[in-house]
C-alpha cells in the first residue's frame, strides 16, 4: 500500500533531521530511572504504573513536537490519517523512528479494526539489561516489571492529544524471553475535541 | 555508595530576601520560591545519585578501550608517612610540571584502603573525563579546565546543552538548573570513580548572565 511505504519514508527523513543522543547514554539513564523507581516503590505493578506516568507526559510533548516537524516538513499529516490503521502506521513508522530511529512494525488488526499491534524488533531502553532471575526470595516479583512500560505512556499520551483514548500494554517482552517485543494498543474511545484539557494542569 | 555533596548555590534563601521587598504578598513568593529552591534540591539529590550509575557504567564502557592511565597508574600501597597532606601542599607549591618522582603520592579514597595516584595521573583522568567523556555525553568538550594541582578542578561549560531552553528569568532558571545540572555533577562521581579517584566531591554553579543561559561549572575537590 502507498501509504505505508510513504509512512516509511517520512519517518527516516524526520530521522534524519533530529538531534541525536549517546545510546548507551539513553539506555543506562532510563536503567538508573527504573532502578530508582524499584528502589522506591517496590511493587513492580506500582512501577509500571509510574512509568506509564511518565510516559504519558512525554509523549504529550513528543506528539507535538512531531505534529509540528511533520507539518514544516510539508508531509501535511494532520489530513492524512483517515482510520485507526493509518494512525498505526503513522506512530510506529514514523513517531518510533523519529524519535528512537528503530523501525516498527504493525500488525494484527483486530475485527473491529479497534487494536493492533506495535512490533519492535530491537528495543533501544532494554541495552545492557537483564532481569533477575526467578528466586524464592522474591525475586518472582520483579519478573512481573514491564521494563519497557514508558513506551505504553508515550503512546497513550501521544494519542490521547489528537483525541484518542488508548490503552497500551506490552504483551511480548524480550527481556522475558520472548523473541521480539510487542505492545498492543486497544482504542478505548475517540473524544471530542476537548479545548479544556489545554489548560489542565499535568 | 556515598554520595557527593551538592552544592550549586549558597544560601538561596538569603539571596532573595535581599532582593525583594518586604511586601504582604511578596513574603508568600519568597516563602514559595525557598520552597521550591529546597525541593529542587531534593530532587536533585536523587538525580545525582542516578547520574553516579550512568556516569559509572559509561564511563566504564568508554575507558574499556583506552590504555591505562599515566605513568603512576593507582596502586594499593599504605601510606607509610605520618602527614602526607603538608607535604603534599608544598609539592603542589613548587613548579607542577617537575618530574613525577618529585611529586609525592596524593592519597584518597575510603578509609579501607590507601590507593595513591600521582597528581598527574589525576589530571591525566580528568582530562579523559572533559574530552572523551563529555563529547559522548555532550557531543563537546569542556570548553576550559583548571586545576591547582592539588586536587582541585573547575571544569567551565559556556553552552550546555541541556540547559539552553532554561527561561531568561533568574529565579525559575535557577530551580530548573539546580535539577538539570545534578545529573552532570552525578556523571562526573560516577565517571572519576570508575577512574580511581573515589571520594571526590563534586559541585557545580550555574553561571548563568545576561549573555549565556547555558554557562555552568563543575567544581571537583579529590581528597
Amino acid at each position: 500500500m502507498s501509504s505505508k511505504s510513504q509512512a516509511a519514508q517520512a519517518g527516516q527523513a524526520l530521522w534524519a533531521k533530529m538531534p541525536k543522543a549517546n545510546a548507551e547514554l539513553f539506555a543506562l539513564t532510563y536503567g538508573s530511572l527504573v532502578t530508582e523507581l524499584v528502589r522506591d516503590y517496590e511493587d513492580p505493578i506500582e512501577v509500571n504504573a509510574q512509568l506509564d506516568r511518565i510516559g504519558h507526559s512525554i509523549g504529550v510533548r513528543c506528539v507535538d513536537e512531531f505534529l509540528s516537524k511533520a507539518d514544516v516538513a510539508g508531509m501535511g499529516l494532520t489530513t492524512q490519517c483517515q482510520n485507526l490503521r493509518d494512525t498505526a502506521e503513522v506512530v510506529a513508522k514514523m513517531g518510533f523512528k523519529m524519535f528512537l530511529g528503530i523501525q516498527a512494525e504493525v500488525g494484527a488488526f483486530s475485527q473491529d479494526q479497534r487494536c493492533f499491534s506495535i512490533y519492535l524488533q530491537d528495543n533501544p531502553l532494554s541495552t545492557f539489561v537483564e532481569l533477575p532471575e526467578d528466586d524464592p526470595s522474591g525475586g518472582e516479583d520483579l519478573r512481573r516489571l514491564k521494563y519497557s512500560n514508558l513506551y505504553c505512556g508515550v503512546i497513550r499520551g501521544a494519542l490521547e492529544q489528537v483525541n484518542l483514548k488508548v490503552d497500551c500494554n506490552i504483551v511480548r517482552d524480550t527481556l522475558k524471553g520472548d523473541e521480539l517485543n510487542e505492545i498492543r494498543v486497544e482504542l478505548k474511545e475517540v473524544l471530542a475535541d476537548g479545548a479544556g484539557d489545554d489548560y489542565k494542569e499535568e | 555508595q556515598k554520595e557527593g555533596s551538592h552544592s550549586p548555590n549558597d544560601n538561596p534563601s538569603q539571596s532573595q530576601s535581599q532582593q525583594s521587598q518586604p511586601q504582604p504578598s511578596d513574603n508568600h513568593t519568597e516563602e514559595d520560591a525557598a520552597a521550591a529552591v529546597i525541593a529542587a534540591e531534593r530532587s536533585a539529590a536523587r538525580i545525582e545519585r542516578m547520574g553516579y550509575d550512568v556516569g559509572y557504567r559509561l564511563c566504564e564502557r568508554l575507558a574499556q578501550h583506552r590504555p591505562l592511565l599515566g605513568p603512576g597508574s593507582p596502586s594499593p600501597e599504605t601510606n607509610a608517612e605520618s602527614s602526607p597532606s603538608p607535604a603534599a601542599a608544598l609539592a603542589g607549591n613548587t613548579a607542577a610540571d617537575a618530574s613525577p618522582a618529585g611529586n609525592p603520592p596524593i592519597v584518597m579514597g575510603g578509609g579501607h584502603h590507601h590507593t595513591t595516584m600521582d597528581a598527574k595521573t589525576q589530571l591525566e583522568a580528568v582530562k579523559f573525563l572533559c574530552k572523551e567523556f563529555w563529547t559522548e555525553v555532550f557531543r563537546k568538550q569542556i570548553d576550559k579546565l583548571q586545576t591547582n594541582h592539588r586536587g582541585v578542578f573547575v571544569l567551565k561549560d559556556q553552552e550546555l546543552k541541556w540547559l539552553k531552553r532554561l527561561p531568561p528569568d533568574e529565579e525559575s532558571a535557577r530551580v530548573g538548573a539546580i535539577r538539570i545540572l545534578a545529573f552532570p555533577c552525578g556523571l562526573i562521581r560516577g565517571a572519576l570513580g570508575c577512574l580511581g579517584l573515589n571520594g571526590a566531591v563534586v559541585s557545580c554553579d550555574f553561571l548563568a548572565d545576561g549573555r549565556s543561559m547555558a554557562s555552568c561549572s563543575f567544581n571537583i575537590k579529590v581528597k
